[in-house]
């Protein structure tokens, strides 16, 4: 299903499948579907707008919306522009949408919020920005700088949606800001030719068909999430999208309802499902033809359960990372075998491996494929520093390879923390907390989640100054206003000293004037 | 336990939590919490295993939907109506 013709791209393929089959169901929110002919026709003529108000090829424009149609339609029609998406978290604090807007710059966004001061605030951190989009606000204004629109007004006041000069393959389509060791968020560069190659990955492994219906149940923001839309648009099937996330009991109802044939989630929403929602699981998914568990290691007993749970489905984990989006998956099959959370797997047939700086047949996990991300955004040296000569992105594991050829993972070289499929990084928690003027020092560690949901978190341990008080809840508060919540440490433990034991490599406390 | 006591100890408690998660100030009790970054997913069933030791109470998943668990009102009608009738749990 990935057809001809010279730019075949996710978003050639799809105005050319809604050309072909117009009344396929594209979106389905709740049960309520969106046609191939409507949503191209929407997210063409919201092209059409982002051109008009001045948004040319190649500029970024910032998506911070949480899972509806409009954030499928908006993604649509920016990139039909031929612009780049940067997908962003809608509940992330102002000053994180901020560092992002500094390094990436965008010159529009469409907005969640319904406060279009908060909005505009964020994009005054970048010095192009002039168009804001929302559906939530009251009207269109316009200061000296800024337009804001009420996207529906914005999309209905445009001519004729007409044709699109669509991107060529090679031209960016994302930016994916990730966590990496270093303090500050790095963008992901993907390309549409990078798209693609995830999508028929995708494809291949869940042998997707256009009957199929996939149901969201992760933020769309995250690649993870927004890889789905075009796995489904590609294809020629639909997206799920469920309109109670929050609530999983009538989330679980909705993806029944609508018909899902596959999911792809992640271990801390399962165990929650597994936890609480035991009966409403087998209840609605039980024709789940699969079910696919990445960006965090499944604990076996959750594995277990999810078999009992789920018997004719087919249970899939895949490791990857956003900078080489898939790596491997591996089937599910024997639910009596304990799974080893560390086998990984086999690699897409698209993927290939190798083990960098390898003694005794283990080494750094490399990865080589179409889907490898073009580099981190304005950042040279870092980019360097993980692409290597041939190509090849060096992941943060280490591994080896069993006999029967799949990738077992021994442990990260970093000191990232997987907070539930999030990565953290501790260096940018220590320079959030170390700002707080009663704090003289701290150290962030990665500890088990004490609740067994998130696999790890974070803690933060507190040097205070001399003479003051200070409380685990003030650190947390501060921190929760420079921090996306999941990167908020789940404890504070306070010390007069770090101890040496504890700081492992020399990057471990962040002191203060020093 | 009457509302106004109920509702009380329910501010008290997600105002807590609120502030841990950076959002200050009163808790409107009509505007869902979601909205609101109140709660996310997560930190609901925290809420909602405190909801249920306070107030010795089982809480089926089948309990836990925007109608119960939406604001500050609905799970202060939500603990009335368990606390007043008890409902078997299956």
């Amino acid at each position: 299903m990935t057809g001809g013709g010279a730019a075949d791209t996710v978003i050639s393929t799809f105005h050319q499948l809604a050309r072909q089959f117009p009344d396929r169901p594209a979106v389905l929110w709740g049960t309520t579907p969106i046609s191939y002919a409507s949503l191209v026709e929407t997210s063409t003529r919201l092209s059409r707008a982002l051109l008009e108000d001045g948004v040319h090829a190649g500029d970024r424009v910032a998506l911070i919306l949480d899972n509806s149609p409009d954030f499928v339609i908006s993604y649509l029609a920016i990139l039909g522009a031929g612009a780049v998406a940067v997908p962003l978290n809608p509940r992330a604090p102002v000053a994180a949408h901020a560092r992002v807007f500094e390094d990436c710059r965008p010159v529009a966004a469409f907005f969640q919020s319904s406060d279009p001061e908060a909005a505009l605030s964020i994009g005054s951190s970048a010095p192009d920005f002039k168009i804001a989009y929302s559906a939530n606000w009251p009207g269109t204004t316009r200061t000296a700088t800024v337009t804001t629109w009420r996207t529906g007004e914005r999309i209905a006041s445009v001519g004729a949606a007409g044709d699109l000069d669509l991107p060529a393959a090679e031209s960016l389509a994302l930016i994916v800001y990730t966590s990496g060791t270093t303090g500050n968020p790095k963008g992901v560069m993907l390309s549409h030719a990078n798209m693609r190659h995830i999508s028929d990955a995708g494809r291949e492994l869940c042998q997707l068909g256009p009957t199929d219906r996939i149901g969201a149940v992760v933020p769309l923001f995250h690649l993870y999430g927004l890889r789905d839309i075009d796995l489904a648009l590609s294809t020629g099937a639909a997206i799920v999208i469920p309109r109670h996330m929050n609530f999983p009991a009538r989330m679980l109802s909705e993806l029944r309802d609508a018909n899902v044939t596959g999911i792809s989630s992640v271990p801390s929403s399962l165990a929650i499902l597994i936890e609480r929602y035991h009966r409403e699981l087998s209840e609605c998914l039980s024709d789940l033809r699969y079910l696919a568990i990445g960006t965090a290691p499944m604990p076996s007993r959750g594995l277990a359960a999810l078999r009992d749970a789920l018997p004719r489905t087919r249970l899939i984990t895949t490791y990857g990372l956003t900078e080489a989006s898939r790596v491997c998956w591996h089937d599910v099959t024997d639910p009596m075998t304990p799974a080893d959370p560390r086998i990984v797997g086999r690699p897409y047939s698209a993927v290939r491996l190798s083990l960098v700086d390898e003694v005794a047949g283990i080494g750094r996990v490399a990865v080589g494929s179409g889907m490898v991300m073009l580099g981190y955004w304005a950042n040279e040296a870092a980019t360097r520093a993980i692409i290597t000569a041939d190509a090849m992105v060096l992941t943060p594991d280490c591994g080896r390879f069993a006999p029967d050829g799949t990738l077992h993972l021994l442990g990260r070289i970093d000191d990232v923390i997987n907070c539930g499929g999030e990565k953290v990084s501790p260096v940018e928690i220590e320079e959030v907390i170390a700002r707080h003027p009663m704090v003289a020092a701290v150290t962030v560690l990665r500890i088990p989640d004490p609740d067994g949901v998130l696999g790890e978190v974070a803690q933060a341990i507190v040097v205070r100054k001399e003479g003051v008080s200070l409380s685990s809840q003030e650190v947390l508060q501060h921190a929760a206003t420079m921090l996306e919540p999941y990167k908020v440490p789940r404890s504070v433990e306070f010390v007069r000293e770090i101890p040496l034991s504890v700081l492992g490599k020399p990057r471990r406390a962040a002191m203060k004037g020093s | 336990m009457d509302r106004n006591t109920i509702e009380q100890e329910l501010t008290t408690h997600l105002s807590a939590v609120a502030a841990g998660r950076g959002k200050s100030g009163p808790i409107d009790a009509d505007r869902p919490f979601f909205e609101t970054g109140i709660l996310d997913s997560l930190s609901l069933l925290d809420f909602v295993a405190f909801v249920e030791k306070r107030y010795e109470i089982d809480i089926s998943g089948r309990d836990i939907v925007p109608e119960n668990f939406g604001s500050l009102r609905s799970v202060t009608d939500y603990v009335l109506g368990r606390l007043q009738r008890p409902v078997q749990q299956p």
